[in-house]
């Protein structure tokens, strides 16, 4: 029974992480399209029914699969496979800890909505999101493909590097609320500061949320940090990729964009909660699931607006943002926090 | 009570599955025709001049090894920080001094143009 | 909690010294939620289950790591068998090392050993079978720290239960992040502030080899 629940928690997660993802895929060409005064993405049809082509990102997935997959001459058959196999599952395996609702109680029984309530779940994220690099390198290596390799390998030194601001600056949200896990972080995110002020993440570490939000953009490697995968521009780590295995590098990337917008939502906008509004009833349950998914599509929105605002760095400009701006800036926050939160006291 | 990585487990058997199966689709769907010019690595169309061995920038390795240190350094920071209250004022030191450690290797990486990528 | 392993727990916090001793008897008496989510996970027959699946693929990813001739396979058996240990941590309650054996030993340090093997574009091993002349000695110490394991293994104190009871019950104490950073910032101060200056010098020394 126990098993049961955790199944259908597990599917539910897939379910709807994957069907975002491949829903990022319209929103991205459709935003685009606006943006720019097109009308964008709206040709594929079932019956005639066009439905703003929204049946685009199913058109393409057909299509991706269909597609002649092959592995250059001289490549690792073996690692160029698990290249693309090991950047979704990780991605993936990271929406273990993120919590979704609050404790759901049905017949006087305790289901905590969050896959596994984990006491370390950030580092969990956190370990995860570093295992994302092997797919970069690997892809790169396997391709016999020179272009590939530094294109891999510049990859996944912007990750690691953005890897580092991105811990450093979580340090202020834990010293605040005090745990690891997410849940309760979330939970500590539902009480009021001065009685009148939700004390979500944002506002007890502005500066964090503001390093943090730009380090995981970083990670996800999307605009202005894409120069992995400016692959008309300059030749990236998937070059040599075609056909469904493409596919899964370009699933990756929205699936961490969807868990970029939920470490955000988690960490700084309050998770599941709603200001105000407390209680443990199926009601306010349900719409405290609503309003995680909400905030989750805000931000998804949000990185793709950014897309259309900001050019590409270059990537000297990309290692000095990282190492010598973002790095010790998230180290003075932990100070200022240490120091504000001991004279609080 | 379960242990809590069990569905992490499920989860991971899920997520194995659903790689795995889109990369036997494609591998069945697909179509299989090789040529020659296909195979070759893809140099914007230009013949390829020399075989993948390539010289690769030092600085790669220096970030590397950067990011390692200043990785343990926040592996060593999320224990503190869960328990930064109690610790009080001279845990607070104690991480400040630490942290002024790999500051000084920063600024000395800095210094010697390690972090130049020009 | 089992009764042997509340007994065990009153033991060790009787026997064994360590300063945090008092948050952590108040935070077993609170019934802390870190303490409290395992209070009632017990041994099973799955763990043993668990322990075996984890433990066989450790050996096989290590034995993998030394035959394969390509380094990149060697390099991520080597991260497979680090990914098995990091299970075997989390089957012994030790959650905070389990993440952090995945986060720094397959996260970080082998995509250094990844990079280093990609600088020197090894893409075969030479096949053939040439022992350093140091070897028998490797083989001797191996033999020794084998021995030694299987003295702790098979030494049963006296006192209540065997190794693998009192090791998740030590878990039970001091696996979480907490009760680690409480035990590291006061009785570890100096072992972790030594560990800042092996940190700046393995920057100095990385910076100057690469700068020639």
């Amino acid at each position: 029974m126990d098993l049961a629940i955790e199944v259908i928690k597990v599917v539910v997660v897939l379910f709807g992480v994957l069907n975002l993802a491949g829903l990022l895929t319209w929103v991205e060409r459709k935003q685009s399209a606006v943006m720019q005064d097109r009308i964008g993405a709206n040709r594929a049809s079932i019956l005639g029914i066009r439905a703003f082509g929204l049946f685009h990102p199913l058109a393409d997935a057909a299509k991706l699969i269909l597609k002649e997959d092959f592995i250059p001459e001289g490549g690792n058959k073996v690692l160029h496979t698990l290249a693309p196999f090991a950047s979704l599952f990780f991605a993936l395996l990271a929406f273990a800890a993120i919590p979704f609702g609050n404790i759901l109680i049905l017949d006087g029984k305790e289901i905590n909505l969050q896959i596994a309530n984990l006491n370390v779940g950030i580092l969990y994220i956190f370990a995860m999101m570093s295992m994302g690099v092997y797919g970069v390198v690997l892809a790169g290596w396997s391709s016999n493909n020179k272009y590939s390799l530094l294109g891999g390998l510049r990859a996944s030194s912007q990750m690691i590097s953005y890897e580092i601001t991105m811990g450093v600056s979580i340090m202020g949200i834990i010293m605040v609320y005090n745990s690891l896990d997410l849940q309760e972080i979330v939970r500590r995110q539902g009480e009021l500061l001065w009685g009148f002020i939700p004390k979500w993440g944002v506002i007890t570490q502005p500066l964090a949320c503001l390093l943090f939000m730009t380090a995981i953009i970083a990670e996800t490697k999307r605009i202005p940090f894409d120069l992995p995968e400016g692959e008309s521009e300059i030749i990236g780590y998937f070059t040599e990729y075609s056909g469904m295995k493409f596919g899964m590098f370009f699933m990756t990337d929205f699936v961490e964009t969807v868990l970029a917008a939920a470490l955000m939502t988690t960490l700084f906008f309050g998770g599941w909660q709603i200001p105000y509004v407390h209680g443990n009833s199926l009601t306010i349950v349900i719409l405290q699931v609503l309003a995680f998914t909400l905030k989750v599509i805000f931000f998804c929105w949000f990185f793709m607006l950014i897309r259309w605002t900001l050019p590409r760095f270059r990537y000297d400009q990309l290692m000095r943002l990282g190492w010598k701006m973002m790095l010790p800036l998230s180290l003075a926050n932990i100070f200022v926090t240490g120091l504000v939160i001991l004279l609080w006291n | 009570m379960m242990n809590p990585y069990i569905p992490v487990l499920i989860l991971a058997l899920f997520s194995a599955l659903i790689a795995g199966g889109l990369l036997l689709l494609t591998s069945i769907l697909g179509p299989k025709r090789l040529t020659k010019a296909k195979l070759e690595p893809f140099e914007s169309g230009v013949q390829p001049l020399q075989t993948s061995v390539v010289r690769i920038p030092v600085k790669f390795y220096i970030v590397a090894i950067l990011f390692i240190l200043f990785d343990i350094e926040i592996i060593f920071l999320f224990p503190w920080a869960t328990v930064f209250r109690e610790l009080g004022v001279f845990g607070f030191v104690e991480m400040i001094i630490f942290l002024l450690m790999l500051v000084a290797g920063l600024v000395y990486a800095w210094k010697k143009g390690a972090l130049e990528w020009e | 909690m089992s009764q042997k392993n509340e007994r065990i727990l009153s033991y060790l916090l009787k026997s064994i010294k360590y300063p945090g001793k008092q948050q952590i008897t108040s935070c077993l008496s609170r019934r802390d939620t870190s303490v409290k989510k395992y209070a009632s996970f017990k041994h099973e027959e799955k763990d043993l289950t668990a322990f075996l699946i984890f433990s066989t693929l450790a050996i096989l990813g290590a034995l993998l790591t030394v035959t394969a001739r390509n380094p990149i396979y060697s390099v991520l058996f080597l991260a497979m068998t680090f990914l098995q240990i990091s299970g075997l941590y989390a089957l012994l309650q030790a959650e905070f090392i389990a993440i952090v054996q995945i986060a720094v030993y397959a996260g970080a340090i082998m995509v250094l050993f990844l990079f280093v093997v990609m600088f020197l574009d090894v893409k075969e091993i030479a096949t053939e079978k040439n022992f350093h002349p140091i070897a028998p000695v490797c083989l001797i110490l191996a033999l020794v720290l084998l021995g030694e394991f299987l003295v702790f293994i098979f030494y049963k104190p006296s006192r209540e239960g065997g190794l693998s009871e009192t090791v998740t019950a030590v878990g039970q104490i001091y696996g979480t992040a907490e009760n680690i950073g409480r035990t590291l910032f006061s009785q570890y101060l100096l072992p972790f502030e030594v560990a800042s200056i092996l940190l700046l010098m393995a920057i100095v020394g990385a910076v100057v080899l690469a700068k020639r």
